[in-house]
């Protein structure tokens, strides 16, 4: 089986960040370490106070309900965990100057998680058929209503880990044993209750602002298709565990995407796609900077088109921030997932290098759900509470270019026996640690001109024709399964070629590739310009919204090879010509 | 492969709260209760942030002139040593699909999806031997909401370019093939001529109120709070109105309107062995006014989770070999569904080398009881007086409807035509159906299946006890309910070939007349032969509105399918012999723990509803 990982939908933050006191949230069962220098971070503290909804004290009753007869079956439920998620999306398409999609959706969701057996063996045990029984819930707060598919969900999922313990026990039986850890790490429960404020968004004033930037990109002949995206949501999380956990948290975030693509005389289709992030829609870009990204877009994608061919390369680089946070998202990041470390047929490239240098010096990576808002850019990543309920932490992974510990769910390995929040899934999935806000922090940047005039220098040094610059990428994957090669890939859309005399040439169809530890040991300095790259990303528990927080990066050596191409020819006959003006009507 | 392997098919009972009362005073019974439920202004809309669909949507003359300019701008598409084109369409299609789902009271969801899209078509080599074979020649695309004149150029440009590389590829391959293969000795074309057809219906398609019909759903689900023992339940209400456009290279130019809404009403339990109950009740009409009154709907679905709860207690059924009565919905699911997917005509698309079903070849042969006589009339509205959904006047390819005679005592005279013409069956008739985005199939519109010297209810009774006695059974069955997921296309073409059939609502009835209801029932060894030796039929005409083809919208996907109504009018009939059997599998365990109890009441289920809006497309 390959474990493919991915990143999209590539949000491009660029700042020039200035010096302020983040705020530190004194409950914190890990303390957020001091703030750097170029680093300006907003970690909001959660504000409780709030009465229980009608669906949290549905899954209440029903908890209580259920769990005081399943406690007492053989084989005994030791644990259960109702998530419920009202969702309210928002959500506009325009394409070619008209509106394509246009939705305002509500709906709601359970998730049940059942534990069966104990904390040391339980029926989610790595290597077993775990998933959480999931059900749709009604949109009225009807208690009778709510509480017959919760009842439902919770019947079925009784019988699903009955079954799954017996056959993990007969697998147990006959296995080998090896650095042996607990199945459920023991936490303690939390309780916040935000009060349920009313959040309501009007999406008509986008549409013509929507396609005001369409008709921006379809100025540009040469485009065949573009898009302009808007979605906002509201969503709601209720989650109640026999632990006597209690949450009810809501959260709003806002996406605005530009998206144009063209077709290159030789049939390579070519693309582009910006996203912008804001907790807010308020916050999203005014539509003069959406208007300049527009514009910026369509000229990137007319000129990618008569770009010419990239060929097979390896040699020195700088990969701008944006690239630079995939990279560390995929190299590093998926690595470091702790439930990795406990199953067989994972690479576990991480696992025995504790306390080892796997990187230059003056490196800190790590992860953080807790920051709200990195340097005035909306952070995807993050949250208040994990989806076990327990408490989002910063997560320390390397510190000084050493390596330090793992992202961790409740799912406990031998050295580290408790989650530091970051067990995460979307609905319908089983909960696994994923990233959520992973930032690549030098101690010693240097200013990004230099980078530029350190890769050239090393150009000459090494007697190359070019290096390259990877300004852009539409998102990676990474393979982490024994089966495969531990490799990831990295896919660009703006590379340039660097000329020894700084010359820079934009180039298409190429893919960057390499192996984890290589990739790490190859990185030699650090620009001062933090970029942030806010997108979503696919594993085995579904999609999560996560951000990728890296500066600039020169790297010794990368490679990079041909892109898969279409042949396909492009269109016989000329497009239809515009009968619509530039500025509307038609 | 089957055909209609991919197919979704929904039939719907009109009433199905008695099935023995389906008859031919239906529209009568509607007529009363329509007048005793006097329409009153409709309850404001509760979901917050509703407002109405704010877009602008093209004119039909403006959507022809784009398609048309498009149309002869792609007779050009020429590759060096290719074929061009012999035959170009697009159908654009402008619709709004609601799909509302309420459960015990509650709107769980409630969704309205308008949009465009457009059906291209590209055909390369000529109508004898062309690049549809396997899998079509047409291509789906989503245009969106709001596409004006230029988008739909557009997406018509880069659909036909892709189509027409893609098509003259797939034609140079079938031509290579076909010399490397021997040559076959049924020969026909692949696609039929027919006459130009210009046509235009331009009435607006209504759209049912999404408030209403979340009131519905709401009100429709609400009784089934009151039933304990119904472990799951819901009301889906699906409303699909739609406007299409079809031009041809030919010439052809149809506007015609498509509408319909759908009820499905769902609901399980278990035994007390923990076997699985489950029955579905569906209502469909042309328009939300035309569906039975919600004092009979919510009786039909009372009267259903009644006959559930009792069959819950139903002992299990015993095997044996047995006549069996179709009665009611069972008789026309059992007789409408097997005709209409048996006397489609289309030739296996991906069968290569003009081999055709095996039905084509016994035109003129026996292949039913010699009572029986089949037509499809798409000009009917009425059949004695129940009415019938199932009329149109062009079908999805443009081709003028025509009544065709199916089956004339027990004979096979007919196929339902689409263009894909077979052995012995050269022509259109009008009852092409696209069934997925790709390929149009021969499908039924208002199905008629006629009996001669069909008895009563009584007689027909009295003739499955003479049966008993004569096979010196114990007990003969009653079927008024099938399983609506029955599927008869294995039936074609091979007179041996056999089916299960899953009754939900089956009686044993013994020699003395004494009715049980059963549970667990599977009829096997049902066969085109089971219906020729068929000991009698009844007189009284049953009638089903089904569903035909891939009719809803994937999100942001575009409908693959053509979304229609058939009607199917059908006698009972009774069998002999067939083997009734317990069905096979094991039973789930009951719930630890009873359903949480009913201590409140469905806040909006019991608002009133009072009326029907309706909101010009």
């Amino acid at each position: 089986m390959t474990n493919k990982y991915y990143l999209g939908m590539a949000i491009v933050g660029l700042w020039c960040g200035g010096c302020a006191a983040s705020t530190p949230k004194p409950e914190r069962p890990v303390a957020p370490e001091a703030p750097r220098s170029l680093l300006s971070v907003e970690r909001p503290s959660p504000k409780g106070g709030g009465e229980p909804h009608a669906v949290l004290r549905s899954l209440k009753s029903e908890l209580s309900r259920s769990f005081s007869t399943l406690k007492k079956q053989d084989p005994e439920v030791f644990y259960m965990g109702y998530t419920a998620e009202e969702s309210e999306i928002w959500g506009l398409a325009v394409t070619q100057g008209v509106v394509s999609a246009y939705q305002h959706v509500k709906n709601r969701g359970l998730d049940v998680d059942l534990r069966v057996g104990s904390h040391e063996f339980d029926n989610t045990r790595q290597g077993g058929d775990y998933e959480p029984v999931s059900a749709a819930l009604p949109l009225e707060d009807d208690p009778l209503a709510l509480r017959v598919p919760i009842w439902l969900a919770t019947e079925e999922a009784y019988r699903n880990g009955v079954e799954q313990l017996i056959a993990l026990k007969a697998v147990d039986a006959v296995s080998s044993k090896e650095d042996e850890a607990p199945d459920f790490s023991m936490e303690k429960p939390v309780k916040l209750i935000e009060p349920m404020s009313e959040f309501a968004f009007a999406l008509e004033p986008y549409i013509e602002r929507a396609k005001a930037l369409s008709r921006v990109m379809i100025k540009v002949p040469e485009l065949l298709i573009d898009g302009v995206d808007v979605s906002v949501s509201r969503d709601t999380r209720f989650f109640a565990s026999t632990e006597g956990s209690e949450i009810q948290t809501t959260q709003v975030s806002a996406r605005l995407t530009l998206r144009a693509t063209a077709i290159a005389p030789d049939g390579m289709m070519l693309w582009r796609e910006r996203t912008f992030f804001a907790r807010e829609p308020d916050d999203l870009p005014d539509q003069a900077t959406a208007i300049t990204a527009a514009e910026q877009l369509a000229s990137q994608v007319k000129a990618l088109r008569v770009a010419p061919l990239g060929e097979p390369y390896s040699g020195p680089a700088i990969l701008d921030g944006e690239a630079a946070a995939v990279l560390a998202h995929e190299v590093l990041g998926h690595r470091v997932e702790g439930h990795r470390q406990k199953r067989k047929g994972e690479g576990q490239t991480f696992k025995q290098k504790i306390g080892e240098r796997v990187m230059p010096r003056g490196f800190d990576i790590y992860d953080d759900p807790t920051i709200k808002r990195l340097n005035g850019t909306d952070l995807g990543g993050f949250y208040f509470f994990d989806d076990e309920g327990i408490a989002g932490q910063r997560a320390t992974i390397l510190k000084d270019g050493v390596f330090q510990g793992f992202l961790m769910s409740r799912s406990p390995l031998p050295d580290f026996a408790r989650s530091n929040g970051h067990g995460r899934r979307e609905s319908g999935h089983g909960i696994v640690a994923r990233q959520a806000n992973l930032i690549v922090e030098p101690s010693r940047p240097v200013a990004r001109k230099l980078l530029l005039d350190k890769l050239i220098s090393m150009l000459k040094k090494q007697n190359k024709p070019y290096g390259l610059r990877v300004e852009a990428v539409a998102g990676g994957h990474t393979l982490t399964d024994t089966y495969n090669p531990q490799a990831f890939e990295v896919r660009p859309v703006l590379v340039y070629r660097v000329y020894p005399d700084g010359r820079q040439e934009l180039i298409r169809g190429v893919k960057l590739e390499g192996t984890p530890l290589n990739m790490l040991s190859q990185v030699v300095a650090a620009g001062d310009d933090f970029s942030v790259f806010n997108g979503r990303c696919g594993a085995e528990s579904g999609m999560v919204p996560v951000a990728a927080v890296s500066p600039s990066l020169l790297v010794s050596q990368i490679e990079v090879t041909r892109a898969p191409r279409n042949h396909q020819k492009p269109p016989i006959l000329p497009a239809p010509e515009r009968t619509r003006s530039a500025t509307g009507g038609g | 492969m089957p055909r209609f392997k991919t197919r979704r098919r929904f039939r719907v009972a009109l009433l199905a709260g008695s099935a023995l009362a389906l008859g031919a005073t239906h529209s009568r019974f509607v007529a009363a209760e329509a007048s005793a439920d006097p329409p009153a202004p409709i309850a404001k809309a509760e979901q917050p942030g509703e407002r109405e669909h704010p877009l602008k949507l093209p004119s039909t003359q403006l959507v022809k002139t784009a398609l048309f300019t498009e149309i002869e701008r792609s007779r050009k598409l020429q590759l060096p040593e290719m074929r061009a084109p012999y035959f170009l369409a697009v159908e654009h299609r402008t619709a709004e699909d609601t799909i509302v789902v309420a459960q015990l009271g509650s709107l769980v969801s409630s969704l309205s999806l308008p949009m465009q899209q457009i059906r291209a078509e590209v055909r390369v080599g000529d109508y004898a031997f062309d690049n549809s074979k396997p899998g079509g020649a047409s291509q789906v695309l989503p245009l969106g909401a709001e596409a004006d004149y230029d988008v739909i150029r557009r997406w018509t440009w880069m659909a036909m370019d892709r189509l027409y590389k893609t098509g003259a590829q797939s034609y140079e391959q079938r031509r290579a093939q076909r010399k490397s293969q021997s040559e076959s000795s049924d020969k026909f074309d692949d696609f039929a001529k027919v006459e130009v057809t210009k046509a235009e219906d331009d009435t607006a398609p209504w759209l049912a109120d999404r408030r209403y019909l979340e009131h519905l759903a709401r009100e429709l689900s609400a009784p089934l709070r009151e039933y304990p023992s119904i472990q799951r339940s819901g009301v889906t209400i699906t409303a699909h109105a739609s406007r299409r456009t079809l031009v041809t290279s030919e010439g052809s130019e149809v506007v015609d309107p498509t509408q319909f809404v759908r009820i499905e009403v769902s609901f399980s339990g278990q035994a007390s062995d923990g076997m699985s109950i489950s029955d579905t009740l569906e209502f469909g009409a042309p328009r939300v006014g035309a569906l039975p009154s919600r004092t009979q709907m919510l009786e039909a679905i009372r009267k259903s989770a009644d006959m559930l709860a009792l069959t819950q207690s139903a002992p299990v059924v015993k095997d044996s070999s047995a006549p069996v009565w179709f009665t009611g919905q069972a008789a026309v699911q059992l007789l409408g569904g097997l005709f209409s997917e048996l006397l489609n005509g289309t030739p296996e698309s991906n069968y290569e080398g003009g081999a055709t079903p095996g039905l084509a070849r016994r035109k003129g042969q026996v292949i039913v009881h010699r009572a029986l006589s089949v037509r499809d009339d798409p000009a009917l509205t009425e059949y004695h007086e129940l009415p019938l959904f199932g009329a149109y006047r062009y079908d999805d390819e443009g081709v003028p409807a025509e009544r065709v005679e199916l089956i004339a005592a027990g004979k096979l005279e007919g196929l339902l035509m689409s263009r894909a013409a077979n052995l012995n069956f050269p022509n259109s008739n009008g009852h092409g159906r696209f069934v997925n985005s790709r390929e149009s199939v021969g499908a039924s519109s208002n199905l008629i299946i006629e009996a001669r010297r069909g008895v009563s209810e009584a007689l027909l009774l009295q003739k499955l006890r003479q049966q008993l006695t004569r096979d010196k059974q114990e007990h003969g069955y009653i079927v008024e309910k099938l399983s609506p997921h029955t599927y008869f296309s294995s039936l074609a073409g091979d007179a041996q070939s056999s089916i299960s059939l899953y009754p939900t609502q089956v009686y044993r009835i013994d020699k003395a007349g004494k009715k049980q209801l059963v549970r667990g029932v599977e009829i096997k060894g049902f066969s085109l032969e089971s219906i020729k030796n068929a000991v009698a039929f009844g007189n009284a005409p049953r009638v089903l509105h089904s569903f035909e083809g891939d009719g809803l919208p994937s999100f942001g996907m575009g409908v693959s399918g053509s979304p229609r109504l058939s009607s199917w009018v059908s006698p009972d009939v009774l069998v002999a012999n067939l083997t009734v059997s317990k069905q096979p599998g094991e039973n789930a365990r009951l719930p630890l723990l009873k359903r949480p109890s009913a201590n409140t009441s469905a806040v909006q289920a019991s608002k009133p509803l009072s009326t029907v809006e309706f909101e010009p497309l």
